[in-house]
């Protein structure tokens, strides 16, 4: 199954781990799976559910992914793997009750039950005790797995009754090899991999068809400053803005990430650090028209607008400034 | 799958299952109406998780063709429009064909219905009834049982395993315990009652108490006998053409019967009615839950004193004579609520109370068996 080798090669140790103790008959009765955004953390919790409850594991353990158990843990019509995660901003008190009256019960179809907790951090502090109680005299047959990309945030009541399971951030290579399979072009895979390591997100950006005339803009924005400084003020009118435009401040945003990821290209392959990932356009452009620390007092500063645009600065105002700072640099 | 069947037999059908649905479920598919079409009729199934309700339609009965089957198969329906729709069809006939794999065809008289349909293999599989384990009931029993016990469950979900009702079997005799751990409500049915066949080896289930309570609202007057299968993970009670299945409770039940005083002090005998009425009218000062206490006063003389403080509203005094008193003068406060709900369920005109002090739990039964059986916790007063 190809979510199933993939994650296989995402987090190999957690993998294992899991395999391991499932086929010695070790599981644990909760656990907490850490580790960045996008790391395969729920993917990883689904997956183990499919281990625990499908009857026609293979040798090595992996579970078949055809029978119904199997699928009906990805349909989510399971009638014994229930899933909680953030109704709006947490996770409330009502929400663990409907939890709470699950654990009491008998499993519909087997005796066996999973409970998959998501982003565990954001349970209201009155949810978490009620877990708390739970999770602290289990019943055979029952698993727990709590995900969360804040472990600091979790309770450490929690924390510490559970077996903890950290997530690898994703290897920037392997993204790079799953992007590519995945049918996006080598050069803009490159870019995405040097945005984020976040496995949906770099799939999303990649299947954006507006990622390339995003990136063809931010481009031209170097070029532009790399001919005339000083038309970078109006460049921002006619292009950027028609572009990006006025209203969307997440688009902005985004636009800002693209040319902090060129610049930090540019200052790696000044100070000799570039490798394999770099991206493809830094052969074709001109390096000299900043210097390191130029370079680094930029990227400070992209940082600085991105969070006013974040705090609802009018947008066009804060970018005028922005070209005018980089003209003055 | 492709069927004719009588509109009137299908909408009772789904009325029967719908009962079991609940829209708010975090599982999709649970949303919807089995069907599954076999050479011998047609079968519906609802279910919330918690309780299954599965209804069988026989190709015939009573000489009468209820289906016409022209082949088998099985899907799920959304629960929500599709009984809308057949109770509002033209026609006596309904005629209901699968046509693709998500698409199906309820066809009667001139109207047509195209609806997406969910594939029945993603639909929970309800337990292999297994024969070993099942014994009979009268549903006049079976109904006695849940009234006397269920009304003592929790209602809250802080001690789950208190929701439900405790049922245990020792090859003698057939107990059914309800307790919130401030009363407590047990019934025993003997094995050689006539209203119970069981022959099946010890066990010891708890059910939860709100299935309880919707299985007796399908119990009627049809049925006579009702037949009772316990499965690892449920317990079905089988009626005519309909399965009623409930998930059990885990987890340990408290041990119960230490909770019960074996020797008594005081016994009083009183009159149901006059007693009830009496608590009830002490009761009105104080309505509100956590305050619903009277006080009670016996002494020599056969004379019983009950008695309601309410600082704010005033308070009430009544006297009431007692049948029969034998043992020490008393002092007692408790929940006249769980008294008046303790005194509902018996059987019998006079009932017999017994204590063993003022801070311990109160006995209450019938004078002419000891079926049932209800403890209420005192409350302290100062």
């Amino acid at each position: 199954m190809g979510k199933y080798e993939n994650l296989k090669e995402m987090q190999p140790y957690v993998i294992q781990l899991l395999t391991n103790s499932l086929r010695k008959n070790r599981l644990s009765h909760a656990y907490l799976f850490y580790g960045n955004k996008g790391t395969g953390k729920l993917d990883c919790a689904f997956l183990l559910a499919q281990m625990f409850l499908c009857g026609q594991k293979t040798n090595e353990g992996h579970p078949c992914g055809q029978c119904i158990n199997c699928t009906r843990i990805y349909s989510g019509n399971h009638p014994d793997v229930h899933v909680v995660m953030p109704d709006g901003t947490s996770i409330k008190t009502e929400q663990m009750q409907f939890l709470q009256k699950e654990y009491a019960y008998s499993g519909m179809e087997s005796d066996k039950k999973v409970f998959i907790i998501k982003d565990c951090d954001m349970m209201t502090v009155q949810a978490a005790n009620r877990m708390l109680k739970t999770i602290e005299e289990p019943l055979p047959g029952m698993l727990t797995i709590f995900t969360t990309n804040r472990k600091s945030a979790v309770l450490s009541t929690i924390q510490s009754r559970t077996q903890q399971v950290s997530f690898r951030e994703n290897s920037r290579h392997q993204l790079l090899n799953f992007l590519t399979t995945e049918g996006i072009s080598m050069h803009l895979a490159k870019v995405i991999v040097n945005m984020t390591t976040d496995l949906n997100e770099a799939l999303q950006f990649g299947q954006d068809p507006s990622f390339a005339d995003s990136y063809a803009v931010v481009l031209k924005l170097y070029e532009t400053l790399e001919t005339n400084k000083m038309m970078a003020f109006i460049w921002l009118h006619t292009e950027w803005l028609t572009h990006f435009g006025t209203k969307d401040r997440d688009k902005n945003i985004f636009g800002l990430s693209l040319f902090s990821v060129l610049l930090k290209s540019i200052l790696l392959k000044k100070l000799g650090y570039a490798d394999d990932l770099q991206i493809e356009e830094i052969a074709n452009i001109n390096l000299m028209i900043y210097r390191e620390t130029e370079l680094f007092a930029i990227l400070d500063e992209i940082q600085l607008v991105q969070n006013k645009i974040r705090q609802n600065f009018n947008i066009q105002i804060t970018l005028e400034r922005f070209m005018l700072y980089l003209q003055e640099v | 799958m492709k069927i004719t069947i009588q509109r009137e037999i299908l909408v009772r059908s789904v009325q029967e299952v719908i009962k079991a649905i609940s829209f708010k479920t975090t599982i999709p598919i649970l949303t919807g109406i089995k069907f599954h079409v076999t050479e011998q009729g047609l079968t519906l199934t609802g279910s919330d998780a918690d309780i299954s309700i599965e209804s069988f339609v026989p190709k015939e009965a009573d000489g009468d063709e209820n289906i016409m089957i022209e082949q088998t198969g099985s899907c799920v329906f959304q629960a929500r429009y599709f009984y809308e729709i057949v109770k509002k069809l033209p026609d006596t006939q309904v005629q209901i064909t699968i046509s693709k794999q998500q698409n199906a065809t309820i066809q009667s008289g001139k109207t047509e219905f195209n609806l997406k349909i969910w594939d029945a293999e993603e639909y929970p599989r309800l337990p292999e009834i297994n024969e070993s384990c099942s014994f009979y009931l009268s549903v006049e029993l079976l109904k006695n049982i849940i009234r006397q016990t269920v009304y003592a469950v929790s209602t809250s979900e802080n001690r789950p395993i208190l929701t439900g009702v405790n049922w245990i079997f020792d090859k003698e005799t057939l107990v059914c315990v309800g307790t919130n751990s401030h009363r407590l409500a047990q019934k025993i049915v003997l094995q050689s009652d006539p209203n119970i066949q069981i022959e099946v080896n010890p066990f010891n289930i708890v059910i939860p108490g709100k299935s309880l309570n919707e299985l007796n609202k399908l119990l009627d007057g049809e049925n006579e006998q009702v037949k009772v299968v316990i499965t690892p993970q449920q317990i079905l009670f089988q009626l005519k053409n309909l399965l009623f299945f409930s998930r059990l409770l885990e987890g340990n039940y408290p041990d119960t019967k230490k909770l019960i005083p074996k020797e008594m002090k005081t016994k009083l005998i009183v009159d149901v009615k006059a007693f009830h009425r009496a608590i009830d009218r002490a009761s009105l000062l104080s309505k509100d839950e956590k305050s619903n206490i009277v006080k009670l006063e016996v002494n020599d003389s056969c004379t019983i004193f009950i008695s309601s403080n309410a600082p704010e509203i005033g308070k009430v005094e009544e006297e009431l004579s007692s049948e029969h008193f034998e043992g020490e003068e008393l002092k007692i406060s408790f929940s006249a609520k769980y008294m008046m709900d303790a005194l509902k369920v018996m059987d019998d005109e006079k009932v017999e109370i017994s204590f063993t002090g003022a801070m311990r739990p109160f006995l209450i039964k019938n004078i002419s068996n000891d079926e049932i059986l209800e403890l209420v916790l005192p409350v302290r007063t100062y």
